[in-house]
């Protein structure tokens, strides 16, 4: 299993709008568009699983803190003046204040490699915090300088991922962080 | 293995071909798509009547294609036959909304022409266009379709591809013998093979 991607180089910011416009309202393929580079990525299943996993136990961890949250899946991300744009995994806002033009955190998950720099994309975007998933680890890019949730233990949400169900990774979440 | 270990050890950067499709695309957005992509030949695109199919090859992919247009040169060239190799060149006929770049493309003869004699695509990972439905209204010959160590030969007739034993356009050559020789590390090695083992044929 892994996901497919292709490359185009030196590709204008119309060109990347148009094939925007060109894919529609559909999640796939996701583009990502850096200073002329465009990747197009078809994720397969293990990805989804990963992203969507990793989103399900954040969510229930903010349910359990009381903490507000809005999910807006792959949420087109472009900033023209500095010729980026992305379409996540998941991207969340916190709080009741939903009014931001970006997300607070935005999930990725690295399946297969690809050759554009996920980290100077989502900090050019003025997304707050970035998470990385890749090998089995999630590594956190907090480009305010503050991680969003400093108590939240990523490596511990992250062996998770391995169980059966969905259900199952947020059942022992829980259990394991209530036996701390 | 594990899942747990599965994850932290896949494979990130497979050995296969990536292909990525766009459905309800028009003529105009696959020739701005064409255009997008430039003189390079990846990623290389095929069209069936609004489906779009993007595809960037693996090495693999490349490699067989190579050793498959280096032989026919060979047998060509021994036996004076005529030919140019004309790469991936973009086939395309927008009445009939198809379009097609194939691993490579032959010419025979000397004579210039609109569209080649014969396209031949690797399959080393399989999408989900027909190409042989795109083939069979660009006026291309022949196809060969190289798909699991086999080099398949369609012929066109009666309006589409059949199936055949041998190639119409060079009856003579022996595909099963030259998919033979596609597993050797250099081109020199299969060339020579390829020559030393139709020498000892006859």
């Amino acid at each position: 299993m892994y996901d497919n991607i292709v490359n185009f180089h030196d590709v204008s910011w119309e060109d990347y709008e148009h094939v925007c416009d060109m894919r529609g309202d559909g999640s796939v393929p996701r583009i990502h568009y850096l200073e002329g580079e465009l990747e197009a990525m078809t994720p397969c299943r293990e990805h989804h699983r990963l992203g969507s996993g990793i989103g399900r136990l954040v969510e229930a961890w903010c349910f359990d803190r009381d903490i507000d949250f809005s999910a807006f899946r792959s949420w087109t991300l472009k900033d023209e003046r500095v010729m980026t744009g992305a379409e996540a995994d998941e991207c969340y806002i916190f709080g009741t204040d939903t009014r931001r033009d970006r997300p607070h955190l935005a999930i990725e998950v690295e399946w297969t490699e690809g050759v554009i720099d996920r980290p100077q994309i989502y900090k050019r975007l003025g997304v707050d915090e970035l998470w990385i998933w890749r090998k089995g680890i999630i590594d956190v890019y907090p480009f305010s300088g503050n991680r969003i949730f400093p108590d939240l233990d990523l490596t511990l949400l992250a062996s998770m991922l391995d169980r059966n169900t969905t259900s199952q990774a947020i059942r022992d979440f829980r259990k394991a962080l209530a036996e701390r | 293995m594990s899942r747990a270990l599965a994850l932290r050890e896949h494979d990130d950067t497979p050995n296969t071909d990536h292909i990525v499709n766009f459905h309800n695309v028009t003529w105009e957005d696959y020739e701005r798509m064409l255009e997008m992509r430039g003189d390079k030949s990846v990623p290389r695109f095929h069209y069936l009547e609004g489906e779009l199919e993007i595809m960037s090859p693996s090495i693999d992919h490349e490699q067989i294609t190579t050793l498959i247009g280096r032989l026919l040169e060979a047998w060509c060239t021994d036996r004076g036959i005529k030919l140019m190799a004309l790469r991936s060149w973009t086939l395309k006929e927008s009445k009939e909304e198809r379009g097609a770049e194939a691993d490579e493309c032959y010419v025979f003869g000397k004579e210039r022409r609109a569209r080649p004699h014969l396209a031949i695509e690797v399959e080393w990972t399989r999408g989900i266009l027909d190409k042989l439905d795109i083939y069979k209204k660009l006026g291309v010959e022949e196809v060969w379709i190289w798909r699991k160590g086999v080099i398949q030969v369609h012929v066109f007739a009666g309006g589409k591809f059949v199936r055949a034993q041998r190639s119409r356009l060079l009856p003579d050559l022996d595909l099963v013998l030259l998919a033979s020789m596609l597993d050797r590390d250099t081109i020199n090695e299969a060339v020579d093979d390829f020559r030393k083992a139709l020498a000892g044929e006859q």
